[in-house]
């Protein structure tokens, strides 16, 4: 990636920041494929990258995503309009960007409404900006819009430990093209599986869990918003259909638990086998993330921050970071999930202690106007009454 | 002690200190019987607490809190400190910071799902309570399955002979227990016990015999809704027939008026006077399910929870898929407006009106039939605490507003639904 790339990648991001999303740069896609038939006799392939990837969760749990595809060349824009409209299709993106460092072509504008892809030039993007306010904490989540920040801190996870090559090929591949509801527990699995090597005292470490907490985030949203739509009055069953793919696919695992019980000659009932141990918590989780739709993306954003702060030397508390806006439910609610994926997966406890001392080094009391929630209003009355 | 511990699971145990807690709202906290009960107390403070923050995640001002709690809950404002740092060893809240010696602030992680009864339960067992505690925690405990003579008592409950009297009285002094003197001795009730007028109990006492009418009460008890033969229960029967007892009836498929028993156990009084009305929706809920398990007609009810599921759930429409029994089966609730029939064919699809009250009746009805007593909001003034505290979690307005239907209007099941058509507009004009 050359850096004049990086430069607008960094541009895009902070637009889609200053939008409200959540965001990732360079999301790699890729496939499976039979063995020895991908480049180098490797068993998987490249579809292609999104440079720019925004993420947000609606009032309504619906988890909407944004794609920003940057080129400094201007060559071929007109073509590109088509290409983006089918990865942000092959995504289920909601809205897809084309932005160049020069001018597009007549044709690629006119073909921005027909495809629902927008077009920005520098120019355009310039404009955007002017028309946002802007949030107060730009300057203290600069690392974040840094083109050499963000190169420094992707070089630096690339460059961990290699017996963590595991942790990191699925955050950065196979999160992205695994069946979603499967990340819910492959999240976990491979936490779990690089428990051992992984330090609390170790910046690259706790950025990678933060990344994977992340994910999470992510997943367990998603989780939501199928529990809203299927059966939300019975999240219990609803969830453990929605780790299986449905009715169908947690049967199909139920038969496969009696089959192997049968050759075990184990006695019991194994259907309950087929739920991970820490399914309780997780619906526990679930149910408390569902309630508090509103702060979803805030638990995403912190995520990010906390994540990229660690290589950036910015790992202050978010309270620092987000000065006078720190929306202190979310903080709390990512907390909620460092603790389970820390119980879950074994890992270290000192993830937990770190991951408070970065979220939530001190509850805000009710006065200090914290904690942008429609209830502070009352809430604030409450304690001043 | 001769109780044997395993009478009672930690879940019951938990449940039981909310009741003792909730039985001693009412007496002076100088009084001397509740010195015997400090653990008790403190776990059954700690689980109304837990219910009132449950979704908040973040306690900001505990101050205000306990404010809040003294005032709706009885939390006494005096062991704020402990009833918190008991629900922090329970792993219900974490992150206590205090200033100079008071709370300040807390996050919450109360369960939704998971029992929040038990691990209190397992709180109070680690915390070595006296001996006292745990046998009138037995007592609460056999007394809310139904009445029993007090020369019963030691052995039923198993606590020591030469400890009954000092039990009972501290029961009796907290307002635990009540009783009711008959010619051959006493009779020992819960209060929680929603008796329509316990005076009758001698009567079925002296008629059928304590040992007959105890166990066909546990039967109701724990089976709420239970469907009462006359041969195989008779003092059932009979105390439904001289109102001591509640018992809605739903018309079998042979055209016979099937009555279903309930024993009503809660400590929110209000279920039993100003929210009565969301109470017997709840019991004709329970009836009319209990009706199609049992007495189907086509086909038989599998689960009825799945049902209260699908009237509970707007993403279904709060409605049942059509069915040939289900005018006959849901006319109760039809007529007492917890129900709409849409016509499907020559069937009817039933659909919950999803008023506060029939929502509240339904989630009652779930209780009923899978703990056998109410479980959610038990104090019945959680919710009033939860707005007072603001949180973002569902708050259901007080029931107060709830109207009573006294005066029914006695039409034809075919009369009735003639003119629901021509108030709802469903007639052609």
């Amino acid at each position: 990636v050359s850096e004049q790339d990086l430069a607008l990648k960094a541009e895009v991001r902070r637009l889609f920041w200053r939008l409200g999303f959540s965001t990732k740069v360079d999301v790699p896609l890729r496939a499976y494929v039979p063995a020895g038939t991908g480049r180098k006799g490797e068993d998987r392939q490249a579809y292609t990258d999104l440079d720019v990837l925004g993420v947000m969760v609606g009032p309504d749990l619906r988890v909407q995503s944004v794609i920003g595809d940057c080129k400094t060349s201007p060559r071929g824009s007109t073509e590109r309009m088509f290409w983006i409209r089918g990865v942000a299709d092959f995504f289920g993106a909601d809205d897809a960007y084309m932005v160049r460092s020069a001018d597009a072509t007549a044709a690629a504008r006119q073909l921005a409404a027909r495809l629902g892809v927008a077009v920005l030039t520098p120019r355009d993007l310039k404009a955007l900006e002017a028309q946002d306010g802007g949030t107060k904490d730009m300057e203290t989540l600069a690392f974040l819009f840094d083109h050499r920040a963000i190169a420094t801190y992707r070089q630096a996870l690339q460059q961990s430990d290699r017996r963590l090559k595991g942790l990191l090929e699925y955050r950065e591949f196979d999160y992205w093209v695994y069946e979603e509801h499967r990340n819910l527990l492959q999240v976990v699995a491979h936490l779990a599986e690089a428990a051992g090597h992984l330090d609390p005292n170790h910046p690259i470490h706790v950025a990678m869990f933060f990344e994977y907490a992340w994910l999470y985030v992510r997943s367990l949203a998603l989780a939501a918003q199928h529990i809203r739509r299927t059966h939300l009055t019975d999240l219990d069953t609803s969830l453990r259909e929605y780790l299986f793919g449905g009715q169908l696919g947690l049967r199909e695992k139920q038969h496969l638990a009696q089959v192997l019980a049968r050759f075990a000659g184990r006695k019991g009932n194994p259907e309950n086998d087929v739920f991970p141990p820490y399914f309780p918590q997780l619906l526990e989780l679930v149910t408390r993330l569902g309630r508090r739709s509103g702060h979803l993306t805030a638990l995403l954003r912190y995520a990010e921050v906390a994540a990229e702060g660690q290589v950036a030397r910015r790992a202050r508390p978010l309270p620092d970071l987000f000065p006078g806006s720190l929306d202190d439910i979310a903080a709390k609610l990512l907390l909620d999930v460092c603790s389970f994926l820390v119980a879950a997966t074994q890992l270290d406890p000192g993830f937990e202690q770190r991951s408070r001392s970065i979220l939530l080094p001190e509850v805000p009391d009710a006065g200090s106007g914290l904690g942008a929630t429609p209830t502070d209003p009352q809430q604030a009355k409450l304690v001043d009454g | 002690m001769r109780l044997r511990m395993d009478q009672m699971k930690p879940f019951e145990t938990g449940l039981r200190c909310q009741d003792v807690h909730a039985g001693l709202r009412g007496v002076d906290p100088n009084s001397a019987p509740l010195a015997h009960l400090e653990d008790t107390r403190l776990v059954g403070m700690a689980a109304s607490l837990a219910a009132a923050i449950r979704g908040q995640d973040i306690v900001r001002d505990a101050q205000a809190l306990k404010v809040v709690a003294a005032d709706q809950l009885d939390v006494d404002s005096l062991a704020f400190n402990q009833v918190i740092e008991l629900l922090d060893e329970a792993g219900f809240v974490s992150g206590v910071k205090r200033q100079g010696g008071k709370i300040q602030n807390f996050t919450e992680q109360v369960p939704f799902h998971q029992d929040l009864y038990s691990r209190l339960g397992e709180v109070w067992a680690d915390r070595e309570p006296t001996e006292v505690e745990g046998e009138l925690l037995h007592t609460v405990h056999r007394l809310a399955a139904g009445p029993l003579p007090a020369e019963e008592l030691a052995d039923a409950v198993g606590i020591e002979p030469s400890d009954q009297d000092t039990v009972l009285t501290i029961a009796r002094e907290s307002d635990l227990v009540k009783s009711l003197d008959i010619p051959d001795g006493e009779i020992l009730y819960s209060p929680f016990m929603g008796f329509e007028d316990p005076g009758i109990l001698a009567d079925i006492f002296a008629e059928h015999g304590s040992e007959r009418f105890q166990e066909e009460l546990a039967q109701a008890r724990a089976y709420q809704g239970l469907p009462v033969d006359e041969q195989r229960h008779p003092a059932l029967e009979d105390a439904i027939a001289r109102g001591l007892l509640m018992a809605p009836s739903v018309r079998r498929p042979e055209g016979l008026d099937q009555p279903f028993a309930f024993i009503p156990y809660t400590l929110d009084r209000d279920l039993l006077t100003i929210r009565k009305a969301v109470f017997e929706k709840a019991m004709a809920i329970v009836a009319c399910v209990r009706c199609g398990q049992h007495f189907g007609g086509a086909t038989n009810i599998g689960n009825p929870l799945w049902i209260l599921d699908t009237l509970l759930d707007p993403t279904r429409s709060h409605a049942l898929a059509p069915h040939s029994s289900h005018r006959r089966q849901y006319q109760l609730l039809f007529r007492m407006q917890v129900m709409d029939f849409e016509p499907s064919g020559n069937w009817v699809r039933p659909r919950l009106i999803a008023t506060e009250d029939n929502l509240a009746a339904v989630k009652l009805a779930r209780d009923l039939i899978t703990v056998g007593e109410p479980l959610e909001d038990r104090l019945g003034d959680t919710a009033d605490a939860r707005q007072l505290l603001l949180t973002e979690g569902q708050y259901l307005t007080p029931l107060q507003t709830v109207h009573r239907r006294r005066h029914r209007v006695r039409l034809s099941d075919k009369e009735y639904a003639k003119t629901m058509d021509h108030l709802m507009g469903r007639a052609p004009l």
